[in-house]
């Protein structure tokens, strides 16, 4: 392959965007642009990663993003192997590394894993035994997911500086929005956070670089991006909301509502999508809804980041 | 034996410079001028020149190890490790309710002096705190174990009182706490770990203050984490701050590192800070929060980690790092020997021969060297500038450092 892969560093592990800077997301954008590209042939296949393999470990549910690796790897002629483990609350850890440690021995070269418990994919790096891509952990990182919409965004738009996102809903709880803040930030966009205080607290501001404001019209007023976080039922049992009709009509996203605040724009999911809770179901079908290129785009980032990876691995290994 | 030349620190006797310390008999038998002639007899002196000599510390909150397993912790090896920390003396939290259970751990031959804390309840209702008191137990607790109604705990501060059996309590509104991991702020809201609110405990201290003013009896609150509570102490309700509070910030949860999950969590600088104030002023106790671990228990994700952490042989070393002699003596010795009705906590002539000795000596904690067998501290590889190294219990030396030569004088 003869992308435009210069320029960056070795890629170790990819447990979240901590100390990533503009540069480096961008970097890693680019590399993600040569491999849409390559998914727009008519065979989407090279062989760059052939021989390799990728443990895909899903201690969660996960179709879309597990999905979106199997294709990745596919389409760098990597073999993915599916695990989708059961937790045991016991043990969660221990049997979190015994599965690397078997995982290696049978011949992975990476693995991409999802754990409810946040840290985990920062204590399977830890250990050592394979390079490791977090494909989300508990409340606190999704790496993968905010590249792809970091992408989706940049071309949308041709830019991130400066540019002003809004994140809407369940902050407390969404791992999306933690590393959507933290990759927007480093390229330079203004990051509010937005929702009914209990899911919004006023740490959230200084934990992610972000403002907080949790009225919703000011929040989303001039904003160039408007990002809608699904809003668990579980969230109502817990007392943190008090029921769905009640968050939509402070924080719904209705289309009528965002052409009259943000007209401009754009809106990104991370979905799946509660109709009609955080989002009205018409919203999805407006213009400014990135929702069907989200997926593209996280097959593409999936594949750089894979790529940056494995290539990695393969060099020091040669 | 006579201890000679040490800093004596003793604020209940106003003492505090250097003095030789006679011990006979398991008692204080004089405390001179260094170099006054000595009282009649034989003396095996120790050179404790530069060395800081203070009242045996009593440690105000430490689990009672289970044992089983040769890898887990047992009083005997408990006992070990509190004596190379410097303690004398542990109140150990049982948690049993069992009179049979208190007097087998008070009849413990072990080095360092073990006093028993009951459970406070038994079966939803109250533990016999009578027959536990009179079995030996020195409190009465609902640490560890379930959370107790508001009206138990004021039915065991009442009876308590009338049995002179004083009650510790959970300083954690359990509902409050719900299932949070980490202090509530921006550092646990970065990490993804739900939150514990500063508010859970302020509120358990308010409604067992409030409890003790309005049934009497006599209140300690086991650990804080935070300053908000500490309006709510005075004579009749006391508390403990562990030293893993008064030098550390949640910051050490940085890179999920599970030896730092500690119940209660670690909180933010103003605490710390708020903590460490009010142990200088006298207002609250000094606990190592003594809970060891085993590995199995600390691997996996943080989620998954127990609390708890090694903390007898690092909590008076650590806790020296902030104090002054004097207001050490009176967080880990003389406050909670006046509170509890323990022996010790003074070296005054008569006085129970319970004598710790530190050396300033830095040292680097390392959690391969500690004795206790949970080997997990959150100050692993911190270097603290003082080290217990001599520990003295009814006058019989139960630890004595190595690397120290106590050249006979």
């Amino acid at each position: 392959m003869t992308a435009a892969v210069g320029g960056w560093t070795a890629l170790q592990h990819l447990c979240d965007l901590d100390g990533w800077t503009a540069s480096d997301l961008e970097g890693l954008l680019d590399t993600a642009e040569s491999m849409a590209e390559i998914l727009r042939r008519p065979i989407p296949r090279v062989p760059a990663l052939r021989g390799r393999t990728v443990l895909l470990l899903f201690y969660e549910a996960s179709t879309r993003t597990r999905h979106s690796f199997e294709l990745a790897c596919k389409a760098l002629g990597a073999d993915s192997l599916s695990l989708a483990a059961a937790t045991s609350s016991a043990a969660k850890g221990e049997s979190l590394l015994d599965t690397l440690r078997t995982a290696r021995t049978l011949g992975a070269d990476a693995v991409a894993m999802r754990h409810p418990d946040s840290g985990a994919a920062a204590l399977a790096a830890a250990a050592g035994l394979l390079p490791v891509i977090n494909a989300g952990d508990g409340a606190h990182a999704h790496p993968t997911q905010a590249l792809a919409d970091l992408f989706a965004v940049r071309r949308r738009l041709g830019r991130l500086a400066d540019l002003r996102l809004t994140i809407v809903g369940d902050v407390l709880h969404s791992r999306v929005a933690r590393s959507a803040a933290q990759g927007f930030r480093a390229c330079g966009a203004l990051v509010t956070l937005c929702g009914p205080p209990p899911l919004v607290p006023p740490h959230a501001g200084p934990a992610l670089g972000a403002r907080v404001e949790h009225d919703l019209a000011r929040a989303v007023t001039g904003a160039d991006v408007v990002m809608a976080l699904r809003v668990q039922r579980e969230r109502q049992e817990q007392g943190l909301v008090p029921g769905a009709a009640d968050y939509r009509a402070g924080w719904g996203l209705d289309a009528q509502r965002l052409q009259s605040l943000c007209p401009q724009a754009l809106v990104l999911h991370p979905g799946p999508v509660n109709r009609g809770v955080e989002l009205s179901p018409e919203v999805l079908d407006l213009p400014q809804a990135v929702v069907g290129e989200q997926v593209t785009a996280g097959v593409a980032v999936r594949m750089a980041v894979l790529y940056r990876i494995l290539e990695s691995e393969g060099a020091e290994g040669a | 034996m006579v201890l000679r030349g040490g800093h004596l620190c003793d604020p209940v006797q106003g003492w505090d410079g250097p003095a030789d310390l006679y011990l006979r008999d398991g008692r204080v038998a004089a405390v001179l001028a260094p170099g006054a002639p000595p009282p009649a007899g034989q003396w095996r002196g120790w050179d404790a020149s530069g060395f800081l000599v203070v009242p045996g510390p009593i440690d105000t909150l430490c689990a009672c190890p289970a044992g089983g397993d040769p890898w887990r912790e047992d009083l005997d090896s408990l006992s070990g490790a509190a004596a190379a920390g410097g303690y004398t003396a542990l109140m150990v939290h049982t948690g049993s309710a069992d009179p049979d259970r208190i007097g087998a751990v008070r009849g413990r031959a072990a080095g360092v002096r073990l006093h028993p804390v009951a459970a406070l309840q038994r079966d939803g209702g109250l533990a016999d705190l009578g027959l536990l008191q009179r079995a030996g137990a020195v409190a009465a607790s609902d640490w560890p174990g379930q959370p107790v109604s508001p009206r138990l705990l004021r039915q065991a501060l009442e009876y308590g009182a009338g049995v002179g059996l004083p009650v510790v309590a959970v300083a954690q509104d359990a509902e409050l706490a719900g299932e949070g991991l980490a202090h509530e702020g921006p550092l646990a809201f970065a990490l993804g770990l739900r939150g514990i609110p500063a508010c859970a405990e302020e509120v358990a201290v308010a409604r067992a203050a409030a409890l003790q003013r309005s049934g009497g009896g006599r209140l300690h609150l086991a650990a804080l984490s935070s300053s908000a509570g500490l309006e709510w102490l005075g004579a009749e309700v006391t508390a403990a701050v562990s030293a893993h509070h008064l030098l550390l910030t949640d910051a050490a949860l940085r890179g999920y590192d599970t030896a730092a999950k500690l119940a209660p969590p670690l909180r933010g600088e103003a605490d710390r800070a708020g903590l460490v104030a009010a142990v200088r002023a006298g207002l609250l106790f000094l606990a190592s929060d003594h809970r060891p671990t085993a590995p199995e228990e600390k691997d996996g994700t943080f989620e998954a980690a127990a609390c708890g952490a090694s903390a007898v042989e690092t909590a008076l070393a650590a806790a020296l790092e902030v104090l002054d002699p004097a207001a050490f003596v009176r967080a880990c010795a003389s406050g909670p020997a006046a509170a509890f009705g323990l022996p010790g906590g003074t070296l005054g002539v008569g006085a129970p021969a319970d004598v710790a000795v530190f050396a300033p000596r830095s040292w680097r904690v390392d959690w391969a060297e500690l004795r206790s067998r949970g080997r997990c501290t959150p100050l692993a590889g911190r270097r603290l500038a003082h080290r217990a190294v001599l520990t003295v219990v009814a006058g019989r030396v139960v630890y004595a450092d190595a690397q120290t030569a106590f050249t006979e004088a």
